[in-house]
Formats: structure tokens, C-alpha cells, sequence
């Protein structure tokens, strides 16, 4: 039987929605079996609703990654490989979490925002289109290629799931992360006219950090110094007002 | 009065189709404020302000990432509620005072954004149940659609609480504004105070090991690039 176009499209497609149902049991559990249906009544014949009942149950990784592993439960399925395709699921699905939450999620999103960040100080109507095509065309592009990946390394997933995002980019991107955000600093502070004061600012948020408050401490933090500085701080110029 | 209440009901329901980008289908970011701020903005007519409160927020909730199960605090329900804050403002242009204004009030309803997540999630375990009982009684069709309606349901929770938040918030904002006359110029300054706190959180969590060679060297470029387009 052959993983056609029209097969691999509707995989693809369902598989965006896998976190559409996330719940605190079983997590993406039944996304999983949401794109993985129409495959299963394609291939499993009269095993139809065991089949069912191996794949409804717990599963959680990056939803971006979540291709791959829907490509070797293909492939195993495919080929009347129940028992391991439920074995390969669950061996993948930490693994590869800890990837894609490393490369999207610490590495992608960030570096695209803060360049996006840094652009809008020039043109600030380009911010969030270069945001949205820089972001999108990668995990769209990448979530296309681990599920023909996944299907092609299906008897050795683990081994095929080490190189999926490859080594430059991701290691190269972490490189670009602080000069950007140094740029951007240095861009937002003099923007301000009162480079100064911002500075003043950032220090102090900086020691926040860096004794690791909690989030509703920062808010309460923004808040109460907010009220303080708008009643009684300095003018400060908005960069970005014209 | 019914503009106003036009204008809340649109940003709920701009509310809720950007909440199922970010929790149940497709993860295309367009519910980052960068984007959605935006988005909202051109809607209630502000575009410029819709902008910046997107790239404050942006940068300040940079850090909350959904790293594992975690479930971070989301920068969707300030952004929007502060542009719709911004939004309702009667003139040409809204004052740049305002959005920090804006964002003052906006910025603590991340909480509540969390908490409305947070029950959409346990909403979708009674889902799971009753698509495994589909299941049992061989009806996959009800099962898929068990999934759908979730997916759906996140929009509903969120365009909901949103729309129960603007009604709170907007009347609370307009009888400060009305009470007080102009709030003073210095309120800008609460603008850039996120974007100020979120660079710090990054800079905090990137250089904790190494990175600080690269950063200085950024905040050096910046500040000249800064100081010579501040030139006259």
C-alpha cells in the first residue's frame, strides 16, 4: 500500500490540531488519535478497532514534532507492527518533546520575535509579517519533513529522530540570541531620549530576575512601580510614537 | 454607548478565534501580541497603538514559554485588553500616555487568561471520557467529534471570559479617565516599563552562562545606531 500525497496532506492537516483537545490526563492523547484515524481505516482491515484502542490513550510531545512520530505509528501500523508502533510511540515522545521545546520554543520563537523586535524601531509595520513568514515557514516546513522522515526511519525512529532539526542552524541561532537582544536594548533605550533612565530600569529588573521572583511577584513589581513612575517618574518618550 | 459595547463584543470574539490558533490548531503564533495587538488594533481603529502594546508585550512575556506541561502565563488577554482599552478612547489619536495607562491595567489579566486555560483543559478530560466510551460502542465518528468540539470549546472559554472582562474593565477604565481629566505625560514611562522588565528577564536567563561578549557587543551596536537616528 503506498503513503500517498492525499495520505501524508491529511495527516499533516489533522495533525495541527493535536493539542486541540489537550486535557491534564492523558495530554494530547486523543489529537494523536485524531490524525492517525483516517490512516488507521485505511490499513488496518479487520484490526480496525484494536487499532483504535492502542492509540487512544496518553501522549505528549512538542505538537511540532508530533509529525514525526504520527509517520513511523504509520509505517508500523502499515506493515502489521501494532505492538512496536505503541512501543516506538512511547519511547519518541520524551525525546522528542525535549528537542522541539529546546528548538522551537527557547531558540525560534524568541530570536524571530527579537529580530522582529529590532526591525519595527526601522519600519514598524514589517515587525509582525517578517515575525509570522520567518516562524511559519519553518515549522510548517520542518513539521512536513519529520512525517516523511518519520515514515522512511520507522525501524529505527530514535536513531532518525537525533538529526531532525540538524546542528548548524540551531546552534548558530542560540549564537545570534544575546546580540540581538543587546541591539534591541540598546535601540529601545535610546529611542526613549532618556537612554539613561531605561538603563536604570533594566538594571533593576535585571537583579529581579536574576534572584528568580515569582511571576505574580514581577506583576505586582510593574504594577506598584508603574503607578509610582507615572504619577512621579520622568517623561520618557515613546521609541516608536514618530 | 452601543459602539462601545460593539467594540467589546468584536475583541471577544477576536479573543476567542486567536485563542484556538494558540491552544488547538496550528500554533501559528497569530495570537502573539506582536501579531494579535495588531490585529486588533486596525480592527477598533487605532493600528499605531495596537502595534506598540504588541511589541511591549511581546518582549515581556518572552520568557513564558510552555516548556513541557507548564502552562505559561500567555500575553494574549493583556494585549488585547489593553488596544480595546486604547480603542475606546473619543478623539483623533489616542494620547501616548494612554498606553501605558492601557497597559497598567491590561497586564494582571494574564492571570485570569491562565486560569480560563486551565479549565478548558479539564473541560477536555470529561471529552476524553466520553470519546473512549464512543470508542467502546464502536462509533469513531463521535469520537473525532469529541475532538473537534474541544478545539471549538477553547474559543468559546476564552472569547467568553473576555468578553466578561471587557465589561468590567472598559466602564472602570472610562469613569477613571472621565474622574480624572488627563492623566499626566509621564504615564509613556509605564509603557516601556514591560519591555524594559522583558529584556531584563531575557538578558537574565541568556547570559546566565555565557552570551554576555555577544550582548554587550548588540548593546553597543544599538546604542549607536540609536544615538545617530536620534540626530538631527
Amino acid at each position: 500500500m503506498n503513503f500517498t500525497f492525499h495520505d501524508r496532506l491529511n495527516l499533516f492537516i489533522r495533525s495541527l490540531s493535536i493539542q486541540g483537545s489537550w486535557n491534564f490526563p492523558r495530554m494530547q492523547g486523543l489529537g494523536f488519535f485524531y490524525s492517525l484515524l483516517p490512516w488507521l481505516g485505511k490499513v488496518s482491515g479487520d484490526g480496525f478497532k484494536e487499532a483504535c484502542h492502542r492509540h487512544l490513550g496518553y501522549f505528549n510531545t512538542n505538537p511540532y514534532m508530533s509529525p514525526y512520530v504520527l509517520g513511523v505509528v504509520s509505517r508500523l501500523e502499515e506493515e502489521g507492527k501494532g505492538e512496536e508502533s505503541v512501543k516506538a510511540r512511547n519511547s519518541l515522545m520524551g525525546p522528542l518533546g525535549a528537542m522541539g521545546d529546546g528548538y522551537y520554543w527557547v531558540t525560534l520563537l524568541p530570536v524571530t520575535v527579537l529580530l522582529s523586535v529590532s526591525l519595527s524601531f526601522f519600519w514598524m509595520a514589517a515587525a509582525p509579517v517578517l515575525f509570522l513568514l520567518l516562524y511559519n515557514t519553518v515549522h510548517l516546513r520542518n513539521r512536513w519533513t519529520y512525517l516523511n522522515r518519520g515514515y522512511q526511519n520507522a525501524h529505527s525512529p530514535l536513531e532518525g529522530a537525533t538529526e531532525l532539526n540538524g546542528k548548524v542552524l540551531p546552534r548558530n541561532m542560540e549564537r545570534m540570541a544575546t546580540p540581538i537582544l543587546g541591539f534591541t536594548l540598546g535601540m529601545g533605550a535610546f529611542g526613549t531620549q532618556t537612554p539613561g533612565t531605561a538603563l536604570l530600569i533594566f538594571s533593576v529588573a535585571f537583579v529581579v530576575f536574576r534572584r528568580q521572583w515569582r511571576t505574580p511577584a514581577i506583576f505586582a513589581l510593574l504594577v506598584i512601580l508603574g503607578t509610582l513612575l507615572g504619577f512621579l517618574g520622568p517623561n520618557m518618550r515613546i521609541p516608536w510614537s514618530g | 454607548m452601543t459602539g462601545v459595547v460593539a467594540k467589546v463584543i468584536l475583541s471577544a470574539l477576536v479573543a476567542g478565534i486567536l485563542s484556538i490558533d494558540r491552544n488547538a490548531f496550528g500554533q501559528f503564533q497569530l495570537s502573539r501580541p506582536i501579531v494579535s495587538a495588531l490585529i486588533m488594533g486596525v480592527i477598533l481603529g487605532c493600528p499605531v497603538e495596537g502595534a506598540i502594546v504588541g511589541l511591549i508585550y511581546e518582549v515581556l512575556f518572552l520568557g513564558s514559554l510552555p516548556v513541557g506541561s507548564f502552562i505559561p502565563y500567555h500575553p494574549l488577554f493583556p494585549s488585547l485588553v489593553s488596544v480595546l482599552l486604547i480603542g475606546m478612547y473619543n478623539g483623533p489619536r489616542p494620547p501616548m500616555e494612554l498606553i501605558g495607562l492601557a497597559v497598567l491595567f491590561g497586564a494582571p489579566t494574564a492571570f485570569l487568561d491562565r486560569a480560563v486555560n486551565v479549565q478548558w483543559r479539564r473541560s477536555n478530560e470529561r471529552a476524553f471520557h466520553r470519546a473512549m466510551v464512543y470508542l467502546r460502542l464502536g462509533r469513531t465518528d463521535l469520537v473525532q467529534l469529541q475532538h473537534v468540539l474541544s478545539a471549538l470549546r477553547a474559543g468559546l472559554y476564552h472569547g467568553g471570559s473576555f468578553l466578561l472582562t471587557g465589561a468590567v474593565l472598559v466602564p472602570s477604565f472610562n469613569t477613571l479617565l472621565k474622574s480624572s481629566g488627563n492623566f499626566p505625560e509621564r504615564f509613556a514611562i509605564v509603557a516601556m516599563l514591560p519591555f524594559f522588565m522583558g529584556l531584563a528577564g531575557l538578558a537574565s536567563d541568556r547570559t546566565a552562562r555565557k552570551g554576555w561578549k555577544g550582548f554587550t557587543l548588540g548593546l553597543a551596536l544599538g546604542a549607536c545606531v540609536g544615538i545617530w537616528r536620534a540626530l538631527p
